[in-house]
């Protein structure tokens, strides 16, 4: 089969880096999202286009559609087509299929999916849609001893992958788009670094997906692909990969294993360190590992704020004990309620430093308080008095004068300089004393914390 | 001898010269981002950054020709011929916010059209979760009786009390910060929909507050916010009613002047004097609740275009601009079209004048080889010096109408 470029044109209809995505409706009484592929912005600038969705069923499902078209139109490479004319082919080519063009001359080979046909009695022309972005970069180098390079190379395939099926193994791969290859070659084995020959050989063709099934369940197979051209020249095999045929049922993952690179060793694990050598984070064998319980050998372990960082956990940064003190004086009769609203000394507060990207998030007190009493005169008087109440808010201060109990709401960087509780109290007073004087003292303890922002 | 350049767009630094550039054809319309195409070698050097989005020069000699962005390349037999759209095409890529033509109209067209360099950033709340949480524009949220519900694609209603009946008064604040909106310049105006019918017993308003930092009001005091002005409500049972009421609130709202300010409070508040009527077959609850349907605030940020010559004023009030998610390239065009100006985009920067052609009559068309002259060139002749030509800076000659043409 002979193919001959045409052309290969990029269009511009409809390409955008970011849309504003509407819902059903009219004016601003509508769902809008707005989305930004960054990536594509920063290479082709910010393009805003509108669509509206009169079918998006909500405002989750409006954002859904619109990361399903935001991600088509963005991409170049949905913008671009390539005309091949095509003769001597012995099966008729249809809407969709995908097929694989090579163009020694150009230097070049990619995939794409028939998008029209044009068929005459001796050659067909057919539009391919939804090939690589970069394509055209690749027809336009002009070195020429690149473009002779890139036109003659057959270099190992790229991006080799094997997944275990129930039954087998699919080992995935691509000849890359500057090779000239037609097809690939998969060698299997369950020997350990084994040297590919006829007898290895489980696959060949064109295509990038190899399904290869009826292998032992449980035994590990070895991979290695190699390239050809339409020649009979093999490129070099990859490096081999493996995976074992699970079985039908059986596990995805065989405890006590870790993989990494082929290799199976009951304490290998990936660890992230610092530049100081501490390591912070670990995936694999964490036996031993502070705060690991005994016994649990494999796992993540990571430390807190160095290595672990978890979304909405609150980081406690300060805790402040706070005492409070409310005297009252007179005299009181039996059974007589005394109501008081009070607020402590302020006490001054100096936060630490608020780490970039945190904020001061939230001011928490313990469910339960210290909260005792007693007579001052006379102080034989015992267990006079009993609350009926007693309502303690904590107080966060910034500025000169202004209290607040909600840090949270305070804009990112506000300064608080004084701290301090509030105190509502209610005290049944169950024997009179006259003249005598009831001192409450109250103590908690604040916990600040940060959140991320 | 023509040459062509790709320049970043951001930069506008060379990164490649075409020298090998043939065949090169551009148009100019008023009022137009029109092509300009350029064939060369598939195997000429620096070609590699002709892709799309990079800015095209055209050169002939030292003189720039033409201008614009990269768009399409076409790669045919041995060449690839790249096609580009002058810079007025940039425009195309803003986007003014919905139902926004009210916000421009009775304007001077200079005004619109200078509106039209910085980019429109809408930030709107409409989703329950929108109402009730935060978002990523915002730093804080406050509220008072009011609640969320889904109704119409979401709305803010007054809460009900313990008896089942609406709350006589409900706010709810909103903080936005406008440190997490890219490229931010300034706030441009705060737009809603909310019941105000005109009879009825139920008043929504709205207040808001700029503020750098610090200690602002508490929302339940609305003396506060702005605009700070209260009357009472026209009924039996009145209240006092605090803000602004709005006047086409979905479309102007309230103009906030482009204030640069860190923070944007909004106070939306709601009121009913209506806590006891029921609908038939209404049990346990009673009273009739204003609703907001959207909140929408509107911000500015950078755009790439900047202001060349603009005329301070035109005399002309731009009336009844199309502007409904439209581009800037549209709104300008349709300011211009209105006060009869043409504009163009040079180099980056936005020019407006009432012809590019120069005075009285004179007209200047493309340079020679180009193949594309003004719209009907038979009628003009090429003014010459001593047999020579005339012609501006960029290589376009001058020419005046022919006698009895």
């Amino acid at each position: 089969m002979k193919a001959q470029l045409l052309t290969l044109t990029e269009t511009t209809d409809g390409f955008a880096t970011a849309i504003i995505a509407r819902g059903p409706g009219s004016g601003i009484n509508r769902w809008q999202v707005r989305l930004v592929n960054e990536a594509a912005a920063a290479e082709y600038g910010l393009r805003e286009a509108v669509v509206d969705f009169p079918n998006a069923l909500d405002a989750d499902h409006l954002r859904q559609l619109a990361e399903e078209h935001l991600a088509h139109v963005s991409d170049p490479a949905n913008f671009q087509e390539l005309t091949v004319r095509v003769s001597g082919h012995d099966r008729p080519l249809r809407i969709g299929q995908r097929v694989r063009v090579s163009d020694g001359e150009l230097g070049f080979t990619t995939t794409g999916i028939i998008t029209s046909l044009d068929v005459a009695e001796d050659a067909t022309t057919i539009t391919l849609g939804g090939v690589p972005a970069n394509l055209l970069d690749v027809v336009n180098r002009r070195e020429e001893e690149e473009r002779r390079q890139v036109a003659l190379g057959l270099p190992a395939p790229d991006q080799v992958d094997v997944q275990p099926t129930p039954t087998g193994i699919i080992v995935s791969a691509r000849a890359g788009v500057a090779s000239r290859a037609v097809g690939l070659e998969v060698h299997v084995s369950t020997v350990n670094g084994f040297t590919p020959d006829a007898s290895t050989r489980a696959a060949r063709g064109p295509g990038t997906r190899f399904v290869i099934d009826g292998l032992p369940i449980g035994v590990r197979q070895y991979v290695r692909v190699r390239a050809y051209d339409d020649r009979g020249n093999f490129s070099p095999f990859t490096q081999q990969v493996s995976a074992v045929p699970r079985g039908v049922g059986g596990p995805e993952l065989v405890a006590g294993t870790i993989e990494l690179t082929n290799a199976e060793r009951p304490q290998a694990a990936l660890s992230v360190k610092t530049t100081a050598g501490a390591e912070v984070l670990r995936l694999g064998n964490i036996t031993g590992k502070p705060g690991v319980p005994t016994g649990v050998n494999y796992g993540l372990w990571g430390v807190l704020g160095s290595g672990v960082f978890i979304e909405g956990a609150p980081r406690i940064l300060q805790v402040r004990r706070v005492n409070i003190t409310l005297t009252h004086s007179g005299s009181f009769t039996a059974n007589q309620v005394v109501s008081s609203d009070s607020t402590s000394t302020a006490e001054s507060l100096t936060l630490p430093t608020v780490p970039v990207g945190y904020r001061l998030h939230a001011l928490w007190l313990p469910s339960e308080w210290d909260v005792y009493y007693r007579v001052t005169s006379p102080a034989s008087v015992i267990n006079a008095a009993l609350f009926e109440r007693f309502w303690v808010q904590p107080q966060l201060r910034y500025g000169t004068s202004t209290w607040t109990a909600q840090p949270e709401m305070e804009p990112s960087g506000t300064t608080f300089n004084g701290i301090r509780l509030r105190v509502v109290t209610r005290t049944w007073v169950r024997q009179g004393v006259s003249g005598g004087a009831l001192n409450y003292v109250a103590s908690g303890v604040v916990l600040l914390a940060l959140l991320p922002e | 001898m023509l040459t062509v350049r790709i320049l970043n767009p951001l930069t506008r630094s060379v990164l490649a010269v075409l020298p090998e550039a043939t065949d090169p054809r551009y148009s100019r319309r008023p009022r137009s981002a029109t092509e300009i195409t350029v064939s060369v070698p598939r195997d000429a050097p620096g070609l590699a950054h002709a892709t799309r989005g990079r800015l095209l020069e055209v050169w002939r000699g030292d003189e720039l020709e033409a201008s614009g962005r990269l768009e399409l390349r076409d790669v045919s037999g041995d060449s690839v011929t790249l096609t580009a759209y002058t810079e007025e095409i940039r425009l195309k890529d803003y986007r003014t916010p919905a139902a926004y033509g009210a916000a421009l109209s009775g304007r001077d067209a200079a005004d619109v059209i200078r509106a039209c360099l910085d980019r429109w950033y809408p930030i709107r709340l409409k989703t329950v979760k929108e109402w009730l949480e935060l978002s990523e524009h915002m730093r804080s949220r406050l509220s008072s009786g009011v609640s969320a519900h889904d109704a119409g694609g979401g709305t803010l209603w007054l809460a009900r009390d313990a008896q089942g009946r609406y709350v006589r008064s409900g706010w709810a604040r909103y903080m936005f910060d406008s440190s997490t909106i890219p490229g931010f310049t300034g706030w441009d105006r705060i737009r809603w929909a909310s019941d105000y019918p005109p009879d009825g017993l139920v008043y929504t308003t709205v207040q808001y507050l700029l503020s750098d930092g610090g200690a602002v009001p508490h929302p339940s005091d609305p003396t506060g916010y702005l605009p700070n002005v209260s009357w009472q409500s026209p009924s039996t049972n009145p209240q006092t009613l605090y803000g602004e009421r709005g006047v086409l609130p979905d479309e102007i709202g309230i103009d906030l002047g482009g204030a640069t300010n860190r923070y944007l409070y909004v106070v939306l508040r709601l009121y009913t004097d209506d806590q006891t009527s029921q609908e038939e077959g209404e049990e346990g609850t009673s009273g009739s609740s204003p609703r907001f349907y959207a909140l929408e605030v509107v911000a500015r940020t950078q755009g790439e275009i900047i202001a060349g010559d603009i005329p301070a004023e035109t005399g002309v009030t731009v009336q009844a601009i199309n502007a409904d998610s439209a581009t800037a390239f549209d709104v300008i065009r349709d300011a211009c079209e209105q006060a009869n100006l043409d504009f163009q985009v040079v180099a980056g920067a936005l020019h407006v004048a009432e012809s590019f052609g120069g005075e009285d009559g004179l007209h200047l068309v493309t340079s020679e080889g180009t193949r594309v002259l003004v719209a009907e060139p038979d009628e003009f002749d090429i003014i010459t010096v001593n047999g020579v030509p005339l012609h501006d800076a960029q290589g376009r000659y001058y020419v005046v109408p022919k006698v009895g043409g």
